[in-house]
């Protein structure tokens, strides 16, 4: 009990009332997409009180073991990640997930919670004097499950560990000059990396800019949640009566596209809200982040939120066309159990850091 | 410690872009939901809402009782699911489909036909008219099989199969060259959503009225192309019955006499020109076409040697042999030529003025002193062979096509063919002794059963009216009826042909059992010549090379009621192969027992 009160008293209770929305609209959407109770909702139930009780254990538990080792932590996930490429198994031809029976463990997930970690770990040891090198070592450090994650093929979270990496280094003062510098000199590369691009991930760049080219192959995914999104309108088709979803031409209903499901809902003004409650909700949780008070703590909650907010974007985007389709998840509302407990571990461990103002004093 | 101020300044630049990032999303979400709405939910409509054909029942087609010639039978199809299918996905459903489904390469191959030809549709037939016993094993695996689904259906079924399989015909899928006929016709609206097509016979000449015109039913559909609910319907307008003028137990009779035969018979009546018997042998079984005719059995159909796809009445081509000859005698009446009075001597030969040729007689010593009448009873070739050159080669082409000779009958009947009447006027160099030819019915004149009814009947009613199959009560007889033919010459050829069944005539043998008093006249068609010092010896001739046998006959004599043509290809002699048949059925005709008969 005094626990509970302690947490209570001592967290940010926006942050926690907004993940309680987004699980209920998660579980919406769910029983919505897949027109009635489903073993979906069930399971997605019992990972967010799964996910509610870590994000209440992370928050008043003491994480400095977690901290001092980081590396060992960093080599874990690196080594998971490796493990997915001969054990893991392969779902729309793409090996991304290791089975454990109850849950896939998207091993990508642990890389995320791992190596914003390791980043804020490495800038904290070396505060006194931030060299290049430091700022290399980051980039390495992150380039390698960049790369791991890209040849899964995962393009979308790949893409969001990269801009982790690019961010911390921004962050912690690097030469916005030299980055600009590193952006000419990949524009020049590009040809060079495209072909180094799968064949489907280059029809998925291609189908952004015209999906209608081919509605059958790639570009069917894309038509049909931008069908679902605009046949919305202003105030949505209404609960449950969503045609895309419910008459199954909107594929991944519950997973990747489960925005355009809420889209073709709710309309333009639930979307206006939806949004509203995701920027209301990152804003809090960014200026928590700027708030802290140790280098660590900002730049491994920074990075959390960043995460989260590219994230974000990045499936948003592809359900409306801006981005290619990537198969990144809506945060806390699409149906997954391992990047829906990462998030909650995210807001836990950014509760612990606003707690904890010293976790490395010594 | 970092410089805080730095990292203050570019987490809010970042935040800032983050920012910028919800604006865009705003502002494209605004575009696609609030100014091109309209197009997307027209989209959206369009992906669930499928307007599907509600097909209508084919008519019926029934005998002039309404004995029933061709209904729908109800029968289940499996039929693939192919929306939003990949050709990829399609053969793996098809080959899981194997495994658990006795699937013949027949089948796949008509499968894959249809989808890749046919008229777009959601589903595609894989397998046709399937057992119970092959129900029950899908029904046990559907759940594997979750794109496959039974689908109830009216097949077309022949009951009496080969009796009628020329003269009904059959449905079989649509095609290529019947999706061009149906584009050019624009009838595509009519086939919306059709699989079969009349091919043969009644089901393609009435083909738009059997069809009928399919209805609409607009479903809501989910993504697999299932319909959930209907949305809006319209009726279909179901196919029109069509009552045949044929008799079924003289048809069937028909069969019966022609059994192990080869020919046709065609009976009509002779005022109305209506179709009583149309038959054919050897036939084939219309039912194995319904829906797409195995390769083996289209193959031992189509080479077997005596042609049983063949429809003889309409396409068989003979020499009239002579039969030709009452209406050789027509035109020589006609034209002035000689009368009841004209006599010759028949030595039993005929000898062109110089020219060593000779002519045969069938009687050898011939018929001694006849005149036309007399020449028709017993058949003298001496007395046509003069009589072909006294009339010329112009007039007999004149009168012969005047009744119909060398040209369509115009019976209901898609692809009748012409026949072969020898033309004067375009051929040079026309010899005498091809007329001499002519005027026995031998030489190049082809015709069909259906001409030699056609003939009799212009010749017997004095009016034009053609052989029809329709029962249509409706066409007023007498504006069909235009006299023509000077009516003692008639009579003059019918006292002839009267005389054919009595003592002395051709087909004397029949003469005091001839209760329904027929009359007619028999030939014996040539199918190749012989050389003028050879006799004609039955059992030293391969049997395909033997003469035709004919009749054309009608009764009663003294008031013509129906007309008769009987066709025994390489039967021999008319009056043995062809004329008893013939008898045969008009004796059935008049009989009690098969009351069908008339009105």
């Amino acid at each position: 009990m005094q626990l509970i009160k302690y947490f209570y008293k001592n967290t940010d209770r926006n942050i926690t009332r907004s993940i309680i929305c987004f699980s209920l609209i998660s579980l919406m959407l769910i029983f919505a997409s897949e027109n009635g109770f489903s073993p979906f909702f069930f399971k997605q139930l019992i990972f967010i009180f799964l996910g509610f009780v870590i994000y209440f254990l992370l928050t008043i538990i003491n994480i400095r073991l977690i901290i001092k080792h980081a590396y060992f932590c960093y080599v874990v996930a690196i080594v998971f990640l490796l493990l997915t490429i001969p054990l893991g198994i392969s779902i729309n031809g793409s090996k991304r997930w290791i089975d454990f029976g109850f849950l896939h463990l998207q091993t990508s997930e642990l890389i995320k919670l791992c190596l914003p970690i390791l980043l804020a770990k490495i800038y904290e040891s070396h505060k006194k004097n931030i060299t290049n090198k430091i700022h290399l070592i980051t980039f390495s450090v992150t380039l390698i499950p960049f790369t791991i994650i890209l040849k899964q093929p995962d393009l979308g979270t790949s893409l969001i560990i990269l801009s982790i990496g690019l961010l911390v280094i921004i962050f912690t003062g690097y030469k916005i000059k030299n980055l600009i510098y590193a952006f000419i000199g990949f524009v020049f590369l590009s040809p060079f990396l495209w072909n180094h691009l799968k064949e489907y991930q280059k029809n998925r760049i291609l189908n952004l800019f015209n999906p209608d080219e081919n509605s059958l192959t790639a570009g069917y995914h894309a038509i049909q949640a931008k069908i679902a999104v605009g046949s919305g309108g202003l105030t949505g088709k209404g609960f449950l009566q969503g045609t895309q979803t419910s008459l199954d031409f909107l594929p991944e209903t519950h997973t990747d596209f489960i925005f355009a499901v809420y889209a073709e809902q709710f309309g333009f003004i639930g979307i206006l809200l939806l949004l509203s409650l995701y920027y209301f909700f990152i804003f809090k949780a960014f200026k928590l982040s700027i708030a802290m008070h140790s280098d660590f703590n900002r730049i491994l909650s920074l990075s959390y939120v960043m995460i989260f907010s590219i994230g974000l974007i990045i499936n948003i985007g592809m359900v409306i066309g801006i981005f290619p389709i990537v198969g990144v998840p809506l945060p806390f509302i699409s149906y997954g159990g391992s990047a829906l407990l990462t998030n909650f571990i995210f807001f836990g461990l950014i509760n612990n850091l606003n707690l904890n103002k010293t976790l490395i004093a010594d | 410690m970092l410089n805080k101020y730095l990292f203050n300044r570019r987490a809010y630049f970042i935040f800032i872009l983050i920012s910028f990032f919800f604006l865009l999303i705003c502002i494209r979400l605004f575009f696609l939901q609030i100014i091109y709405q309209d197009i997307y939910e027209e989209k959206a409509n369009n992906n669930s809402i499928k307007v599907l054909p509600d097909i209508a029942s084919r008519g019926l087609i029934l005998d002039r009782n309404g004995e029933i010639l061709a209904t729908n039978k109800l029968s289940f199809n499996l039929e693939i699911n192919t929306h939003n299918k990949s050709y990829k996905q399609i053969l793996e459903i098809v080959s899981n489909a194997k495994r658990y489904i006795n699937i013949s390469e027949e089948d796949e191959k008509n499968f894959f036909k249809s989808y890749s030809q046919g008229i777009k549709r959601l589903s595609y037939p894989i397998k046709f008219n399937i057992s119970e016993q092959e129900m029950s094993e899908f029904l046990a695996n559907q759940f594997i099989l979750s794109d496959i689904f039974l689908v109830e259906k009216f097949n077309r079924f022949y009951p009496f199969a080969e009796q009628f399989a020329h003269l009904i015909g059959y449905i079989n899928r649509i095609n290529n060259d019947d999706i061009t006929f149906i584009t050019q016709n624009a009838l595509s609206q009519k086939y919306f959503g059709s699989t079969h097509i009349g091919k043969k016979g009644i089901e393609n000449f009435y083909e738009l009225q059997l069809s009928g015109q399919p209805g609409q039913k607009e479903v809501m559909v989910n993504s697999f192309g299932f319909a959930l609910r209907t949305i809006k319907t319209k009726a279909p307008l179901q196919g029109e019955n069509i009552s045949l003028t044929i008799s079924l137990p003289l048809q069937l009779k028909a069969n019966e006499l022609l059994q192990n035969k080869k020919g046709a018979v065609i009976m009509s009546e002779i005022q109305t020109g209506e179709v009583l018997v149309y038959a054919s042998q050897p036939s084939f079984n219309p039912n194995l076409f319904v829906n797409g005719i195995d390769q083996s059995n289209w193959n031992l159909l189509n080479n077997a040697d005596d042609k049983p796809m063949l429809d003889r009445v309409i396409n068989g081509l003979y020499p009239p042999g002579s039969t030709i000859k009452p209406f050789i005698a027509l035109s020589a009446l006609e034209n002035h030529i000689v009368d009841t009075e004209y006599y010759i001597n028949d030595p039993g030969f005929f000898q062109l003025k110089n020219s060593k040729k000779i002519f045969k007689d069938w009687k050898k010593g011939g018929h001694g002193h006849v005149n036309i009448i007399d020449a028709i009873a017993v058949s003298c070739d001496t007395f046509f062979y003069d009589l072909g050159l006294k009339i010329g080669i112009e007039n007999i082409f004149k009168t012969l096509s005047s009744i119909g000779f060398g040209s369509n009958t115009n019976i209901d009947m898609p692809h009748e063919k012409k026949g072969n009447l020898p033309n004067p006027f375009l051929k040079k160099n026309w010899k005498l002794y091809e007329t001499v030819n002519t005027s026995i019915g031998q030489g190049d004149s082809l015709i069909t059963p259906a001409q030699l009814v056609n003939a009799l009947n212009q010749l017997l009613s004095n009016g034009n009216i053609s052989p029809q199959l329709h029962l249509n009560k409706n066409i007023p007889l007498s504006q069909n009826i235009k006299k023509q033919f000077v009516p003692e010459n008639l009579q003059i050829i019918m006292q002839g042909m009267e005389r054919v069944t009595k003592a002395g005539g051709t087909f004397g043998s029949i003469n005091g059992r001839n209760k329904y008093n027929l009359a007619g006249k028999t030939g014996t068609a040539q199918v190749f010549s012989l050389k003028s010092n050879e006799e004609y010896n039955e059992n030293l001739i391969p049997e395909n090379k033997r003469d035709h046998a004919l009749f054309i006959g009608y009764a009663p004599a003294e008031n013509p009621k129906i007309s008769i043509a009987v066709v025994i290809e390489n039967g021999g002699h008319g009056s043995s192969a062809a004329a008893p048949i013939a008898k045969n059925l008009v004796d059935s005709y008049f009989e009690g027992d098969l009351n069908y008969a008339t009105h």
